[in-house]
């Protein structure tokens, strides 16, 4: 009962399923906000690319986490 | 059209060199049982070759340190060189020459186009304007670095630096202690360590918390830089080992095509990331008008 190999690609996938419910939201919201003001878009954009990084750097922790334990996978 | 054939040659290249990917994959495992998915590189097959030519000390000095000396050097030389004759060209033409105001030439500019898109770009992200312009070529050099780096790995039989903490953690740590040394210079020392309590002159309820706020600050401050390396690490090493997982699946057919894009796409993001980050970071040990700790945490 391998509980290793198990947990690990669940651990990914937990991780993705948080980001991607996180960054759907602030995606959202950067889009209403690029259709109500047209002329700031580059702006928004710029603070959307910024916060996107953000949520996205927690999955790549838990990928981290991952590529660490590899080597005791059997 | 060309570009087609371009890129089907280069997973061609990919695709048959996946067998002596495998071979040296398992050669190249750390502790046994290891399996993780790596292209073959120029590095790995010099070192092999010294070793089998039985020069052992070259053949480990190289395989230790092919991802910071030798392909950064590849990439990073040739451009920094070329930047700077370009550059001592063109300063030495404008002693001489009155009209020398209008750029000439291809090389000229090529550096000009590239010069003025990370002004902009650094001038955008820091939010000071007049005073940002010191810090441009910092700013510019990292986008640069970073970028080039991380494009090297879809070559094939290159690797990109940026793909080994090593390389991140070291750009990361470069940028903690440019932050940190902008703000004591910036704010001065006492500044820096009031700045870092959350106090403001101003407003007496920031000193009562500000027992509170100082470790949380520090923590903070610390964290930025493992942030900086792993989400960059992270990304661009998952993405070569996406590609690398995919070259042999059929034998001989570029399966890995569609995530060559994709990996050009996340280069340019993650290097965007991280230099605006860098550049959130310097604007928040500074005094500007409306910032007022906008994007502040790790």
């Amino acid at each position: 009962m391998d509980l290793l190999g198990l947990s690990l690609p669940l651990a990914v996938g937990i991780a993705a399923l948080g980001s991607g419910w996180g960054l759907g939201r602030a995606i959202e919201a950067a889009m209403n906000a690029m259709g109500r003001q047209p002329e700031a878009i580059g702006r928004i954009q710029t603070a959307m690319l910024i916060g996107c990084a953000f949520i996205e750097a927690l999955t790549i922790y838990a990928l981290v986490a991952v590529f660490l334990l590899q080597s005791k996978l059997s | 059209m060309s570009l087609m054939f371009i890129v089907n040659h280069l997973t061609l290249l990919n695709s048959s060199t996946f067998g002596m990917a495998v071979e040296h994959a398992s050669e190249n495992a750390e502790s046994g049982g290891e399996k993780s998915f790596e292209l073959t590189n120029l590095v790995q097959l010099i070192s092999q070759w010294l070793e089998k030519t039985g020069n052992e000390k070259a053949s480990n000095f190289m395989h230790l340190f092919e991802n910071p000396i030798f392909f950064v050097s590849f990439i990073i030389l040739p451009i920094a060189i070329w930047a700077i004759v370009t550059y001592r060209r063109v300063t030495r033409g404008a002693d001489r020459e009155s009209r020398a105001n209008i750029p000439k030439g291809f090389n000229q500019n090529f550096w000009e186009m590239i010069v003025q898109g990370l002004a902009d770009f650094t001038e955008q992200g820091l939010g000071l304007g007049e005073r940002g312009r010191s810090y441009v070529p910092f700013i510019g050099s990292l986008f640069l670095f970073i970028l080039l780096n991380n494009l090297l790995g879809l070559i094939p039989l290159f690797k990109s630096p940026t793909s080994s903490l090593n390389t991140t953690l070291g750009l990361a740590i470069v940028v903690f202690f440019t932050v940190q040394i902008h703000g004591i210079r910036a704010l001065g020392l006492f500044g820096w360590i009031l700045h870092l309590a959350g106090i403001e002159r101003g407003n007496p309820l920031t000193y009562a918390f500000a027992i509170l706020m100082f470790p949380l600050h520090v923590l903070s401050e610390l964290i930025k830089p493992m942030s900086l390396s792993l989400r960059l690490y992270g990304n661009i090493f998952g993405e070569d080992l996406l590609l690398a997982a995919f070259v042999g699946f059929v034998a001989f057919v570029p399966l890995q095509t569609p995530f060559y894009f994709l990996a050009i796409l996340t280069s340019f993001i993650q290097t965007m990331v991280f230099t605006l980050l860098a550049c959130s970071y310097l604007a928040s040990f500074s005094h500007t008008p409306e910032s007022h700790h906008e994007v502040q945490h790790a």
